[in-house]
């Protein structure tokens, strides 16, 4: 990888106010100097598996078993070097830059993984009507103590095939099958770096370093938490069950799965609070759980009619998360609490919609104000909940206090597909339909992803503004443009119901149009096969949601592209 | 025969790889380990690098951030308004777990290290460092709260945690114990060479010192504040510390100004220094917010010399302003034969101050010269007064405002002349008044304040232990003006209340009529070119707000919640008596 930083500038930190703005960059040196800087690194992987497999029929009994173990690790080694003050900025190389000493800089690193796994499955088959299964992992992972280091994860799982049954005579059924499964799998939170390595153990690492006479040496000291010994896997358990069935000459296929899945030990930081006099903070301990359920259904169908040939599928899905266990500070209010609740939770204040008229602002109780701020006509009014100390009840006031959680549902919970194809003499159609349903999206912004439209500086305003409350515009959608864009919540800059969409949406995702040219017509010129097709993706989208695209994560993030497309295939 | 193959191959194949269990244990190579630190001298060594770094004040005690800064109090611009010390916060609130992060990591050295192999030598050398970096901490704590949770082994996370306070005795004696212990093992050892800028028993010694005089002082005896039984104590300490450092080649080096030279560093004035240099560890002066704004970069308004600053040096002769039989005093003349001292401390308008190397150059303070950003201006805010002075304490005048934040001046924590003073705090109360007077003799000497004919340095109307006293510590405001002093030393003479209701001043220059600055060069005018009127600094007048209780501070709040055994201090709705 190379990385280049070509360029300077940059002011100062003043650390007391300056006089007037105009001194912020009087005499100051740039705090960066012009320079290059690269980085290598490399990875060296292994993975050894070695597995024993069983396999013999015994008549009508089937037996599949397998015995085996799995080691891996790595080794990443990086080394970077910088050089700063370039001769030439129109010479990116090292041979440009300066060579005092104190202008280069030199950083390196090394990091090993070691990963050991025993496993094991027996699978067992009769007549194809039943099928057990059973299979373990026994996992060891240096992320923690010898102690500590495995885990051991089973899994069972069983099906009844009813349609293979003699008593079962049911001739439109052609195939039905009921299933069932647990599994358990572990988590050393290697993936994404989620869990730091060494947590177990007590490390020095590099700290402060200090100046003697002629001497700058690095210091080592401990870590300002202390080594969580117990620290190991998380676990997690699936228990699923479904059924298959197949109708009418395998024509149609129907699927459904029910599941619910826990996390348990996550590891989590505490908040459990040390007396000062400890000198340490407490280390992350394996104590969240977390649940997930849903199901799933898949429907497919096919068929034709003469020469005219179709097949028509839709799946859907639905999961929903909830925290059984979280550290909380005791004390805590209810709505502030995960216990119960999904992790996509968003909390913000209840809009009452925005203040239109005098009337409104009249009719408010004297006093009355916003985060300390009266209420003017065009800001967005809010519900007064609680009063101080989160105790419910209006106290007349909008404060930090008022809030409260107004959506459950801030990802989708369910995701859906229609895939239809279609085929008459040659012309080929396939389109795929996708969308979500039970989710809230916020319309939000860069300085307020949560939620909320808060604009800098920095013009062109939001294309929404257009439609701002004013003495000119009434009805405005929005609420009063605010001539500075401080981001106050009345103003739009903050979480709101007020911005709470239902963000459920269809979209014709992928749509192709095909032609085979007949194949009688093209072997006389030596083709064998000649394809024309178009294809179009994100052609068009249902939604309520109109402030942007619904699958557009900020209303100033890169918008969803609409692409067309077409072409020949040819095979001679 | 074949099935054995089979089986005796797998055998192998599979006994191989369970062999691989200890594979598993990874060495951690972004981390030293714990066990190998305290074989290996380099690596222990680096260990008590890093308490230096984090005990050590990290620059000189000015401005805001500063590690051992004060409250503004005489020494820094900024009055205490109401609440600057509340239960909910105040200055040093961050700092009590900071300094049980460092008695915490000096402690796990003091565990461990005999677990190790080290030289005796070795061993004794850094554990007689740690020692003293674990006193320093609590005496850091005692100082601002009296007793505190008194921990001398590192803690586990299964012991009892909620430690109570131990009494302000036990902390100061566990203080003197380390102190003492560690002048054992370091008997002798003064660090020279690369190893200047370490712990060696002159620092020992002298610090002992100031903590013997902090137990003795009215702060923690407000009962008998001068009669108290600690004073006895308190003149041994200093005593030694002045005997033993004189024998070690310690004194006044040269000149005043000579202290802060750079071409002097390491002078034997210096008795425990924070060193900087100009790329490592530069600028601990903070030198960008001290010069005027015109010279300088990103900064302006630390260490302001204050109007009351300058009533407080003597004339040249050593008498106070307007009782000198030599040298009348005015306002009008108001820099004219002063203590030598005074020249370099404080830089008036019309003063030399040859900033960024150019010769000949003046700093003025009048509007109708200065740039804004430096003259004289009252503000609203505290950080937009300028008092109409500068300090060139420290400031390392050749550099240029682009260059000025590599200031590579040393912070001397402790200076001979502290020494000195502290035995003669000490050595007054307990009669030996002589031995005092002498103490200011010296270091009015090498002041540079005429002897007069009875080489009394302006000291010969002192009769009483009082009027000594007073000496004494107007003599240590003076010294140490902007050395972070001031408000350790009001507080430790219960004299911080004085400055209740008193507002700040700075002196407004406005050029004599009849001078055409048109017509003048820009170094041209001197002060006697102006008028001087003495201005209030900020423009609502707020005064100090002093109450009886800002003498301790209280636990913070945050700490009693998370340690049921704590007690607050009495005046802070508590029942913990801070005092002796």
């Amino acid at each position: 990888m190379r990385v280049q930083t070509v360029g300077g500038g940059g002011a100062g930190n003043f650390t007391l106010a300056p006089l007037n703005e105009n001194d912020r960059v009087i005499n100051t040196l740039g705090g960066r100097r012009e320079g290059i800087q690269e980085e290598y690194s490399i990875t060296n992987r292994y993975q050894l598996n070695g597995f024993l497999k069983y396999v013999n029929n015994f008549g009508e009994h089937n037996v599949n078993a397998l015995l085996g173990f799995e080691k891996s690790g790595l080794n990443f080694k990086n080394l970077s070097a910088s050089r700063e003050d370039l001769l030439s900025t129109s010479i990116e190389q090292f041979i440009s830059t300066s060579t005092d000493r104190e202008r280069s800089v030199v950083n390196g690193g090394e990091n090993e993984q070691q990963r050991l796994s025993y496993l094991g499955r027996l699978n067992y088959t009769y007549a194809d009507k039943y099928v057990a299964e059973f299979s373990f992992r026994y996992d060891g992972s240096f992320q923690f103590s010898e102690d500590n280091r495995f885990g051991f994860f089973p899994s069972a799982s069983l099906a009844w095939n009813i349609s293979k049954e003699d008593f079962f005579n049911i001739p439109q059924i052609n195939t039905l099958k009921l299933r069932g499964s647990f599994g358990q799998t572990g988590d050393d939170g290697t993936l994404n770096n989620r869990v730091a390595p060494f947590q177990f153990q007590n490390n020095f690492v590099g700290a402060s370093s200090y100046l003697f006479e002629n001497e700058f040496l690095n210091g080592i000291g401990p870590q300002s938490v202390v080594p969580n010994p117990d620290i190991t896997w998380e676990t997690h358990t699936s228990f699923n069950a479904g059924f298959d069935i197949s109708l009418f000459n395998n024509k149609l296929d129907f699927t459904f799965d029910i599941f619910k899945n826990t996390v348990k030990d996550i590891l989590l930081g505490t908040t459990v609070t040390v007396p000062g006099s400890f000198g340490a903070s407490l280390p992350a301990t394996n104590f969240g759980e977390r649940e997930f359920r849903g199901y799933e259904i898949a429907l497919n169908y096919r068929g034709s009619i003469g020469e005219f040939k179709y097949a028509v599928g839709a799946n859907m899905g639905y999961a929903k998360d909830k925290w059984i266990k979280f550290p909380e500070e005791e004390g805590i209010f209810d709505f502030q609490s995960r216990i119960g609740r999904p992790e996509a939770r968003r909390i913000g204040y209840i809009s009452e919609g925005i203040i239109r008229d005098q009337a409104t602002l009249d009719a408010l109780p004297a006093g009355f104000t916003q985060f300390g701020r009266t209420p003017q006509l065009g800001e967005i009014l809010f519900r007064d909940i609680r009063s101080t100390d989160f105790s419910e009840g209006a106290d007349g006031v909008i404060t930090a206090q008022d809030v409260d959680i107004i959506s459950d549902n801030a990802v989708p919970r369910i995701n859906y597909g229609i895939t239809t194809d279609f085929e008459w003499k040659g012309i080929t159609v396939n389109a795929l339909f996708q969308g979500v349903g039970a989710y809230d999206k916020f319309v939000n912004t860069l300085n307020s992803q949560n939620g909320g439209v808060f604009q800098v500086a920095p013009r062109p305003y939001f294309e929404l503004w257009t439609d701002a409350w004013s003495r000119e515009n009434l009805d405005g959608r929005y609420p009063a443009v605010e001539g500075n864009f401080l981001g106050h919540t009345e103003n739009g800059g903050g979480v709101s119901t007020f911005w709470k969409r239902n963000g459920a949406y269809l979209r014709l995702k992928n749509l192709t149009i095909g032609y085979n040219i007949p194949s009688e017509v093209l072997k006389s010129v030596g083709i064998e096969r000649l394809n024309l097709f178009v294809n179009g993706t994100n052609l068009f989208v249902i939604s309520d949601f109109d402030e942007f695209d619904p699958e557009q994560e900020r209303l100033d993030s890169y918008p969803l592209f609409k692409t067309f497309s077409t072409g020949i295939n040819l095979t001679f | 025969m074949k099935n054995l193959y089979k089986i005796l191959i797998l055998s192998i194949v599979f006994g191989l790889f369970y062999c691989c269990e200890d594979d598993l244990n990874v060495d951690n190579r972004n981390a030293f380990d714990p066990g190998a630190t305290w074989d290996d001298p380099q690596l222990a060594n680096a260990y008590l690098t890093n308490l230096y770094a984090d005990v050590m004040p990290n620059a000189w005690p000015t401005g805001s951030g500063a590690t051992n800064a004060g409250l503004p109090a005489d020494d820094r611009t900024g009055v205490m308004l109401v609440n600057t010390i509340t239960e909910d916060n105040h200055p040093w609130a961050g700092q009590f777990n900071n300094q049980y992060v460092n008695i915490r990591n000096a402690n796990i050295l003091l565990a461990e290290i005999d677990a190790g192999t080290l030289d005796t030598e070795v061993r004794n050398a850094i554990v007689g460092q740690t020692l003293f970096f674990r006193a320093w901490s609590y005496f850091n704590l005692v100082r601002v709260y009296g007793g505190v949770p008194l921990l001398l082994e590192p803690q586990n996370i299964d012991d009892e945690l909620n430690v109570p306070r131990a009494s302000t005795l036990d902390v100061f004696n566990a203080i003197l114990n380390d102190l003492d212990e560690a002048a054992g093992l370091l008997n002798g050892q003064t660090f020279v060479n690369d190893d200047k800028g370490r712990i060696g028993i002159a620092s020992i010694l002298a610090f002992k010192g100031r903590v013997a005089l902090y137990m003795a002082s009215p702060l923690f005896n407000s009962e008998a504040p001068y009669t108290n039984q600690y004073w006895a104590a308190a003149l041994i300490a200093t005593e030694t510390a002045k005997t033993s450092l004189e024998n070690l080649g310690f004194g006044l080096a040269g000149t005043y100004p000579n202290v802060w030279a750079i071409s002097n560093e390491g002078h034997n004035e210096a008795v425990l220094t924070v060193k900087f240099d100009d790329s490592n560890r530069s600028n601990g002066r903070r030198e960008h917010g001290v010069r005027p704004l015109e010279e300088s970069s990103n900064a302006v308004g630390f260490d302001v010399p204050l109007w009351k600053h300058v009533e407080s040096y003597t004339m040249a002769d050593g008498y106070a302003p307007g009782s000198s039989p030599n040298y009348t005093y005015d306002l009008q003349t108001y820099w004219g034969n002063r203590d030598p001292r005074f020249y370099y401390n404080i830089i008036f308008n019309g003063a030399p101050f040859e900033l960024s190397g150019k010769v000949g150059r003046r700093q003025y303070s009048a509007v109708e010269i200065e740039d804004d950003r430096d003259a004289f201006h009252a503000g609203s805010a505290f950080s937009a007064n300028r008092t109409g002075f500068f300090t060139a304490k420290g400031v390392q005048i050749e550099l240029g405002p682009s260059t000025v934040e590599q200031n590579e001046v040393d912070w001397i924590e402790i200076r001979f002349a502290e020494v000195l003073l502290n035995f003669a705090e000490a050595a007054n109360e307990m009669g030996r008044t002589d031995d005092a007077l002498d103490v200011l003799k010296q270091i009015r000497q090498r002041a540079g304040i005429e002897p007069g004919p009875t080489n009394d340095y302006g000291l010969d109307g002192l009769a009483t232990v009082e009027e000594v006293r007073r000496a004494i510590q107007d003599e240590r405001y003076i010294e140490f003006l902007f050395e972070g002093k001031r408000f350790w030393d009001l507080k430790r003479w219960r004299r911080l209340t004085e400055l209740d209701g008193e507002t700040e001043t700075g002196l407004l220059a406005t050029p004599k009529a009849g001078i055409d600055l048109t017509m003048v060069g820009p170094n041209d005018l001197l002060p006697e070119d102006f008028d001087y009127e003495v201005r209030p600094l900020f423009s609502s007048q707020p005064t100090n707000i002093v109450p009886d209780n800002y003498y301790f501070a209280p636990i913070p709040l945050g700490q009693l919640n998370r340690n049921s055994e704590l007690e607050q201090n009495v005046g802070w709705g508590g029942t913990f008596d801070p005092e002796l």
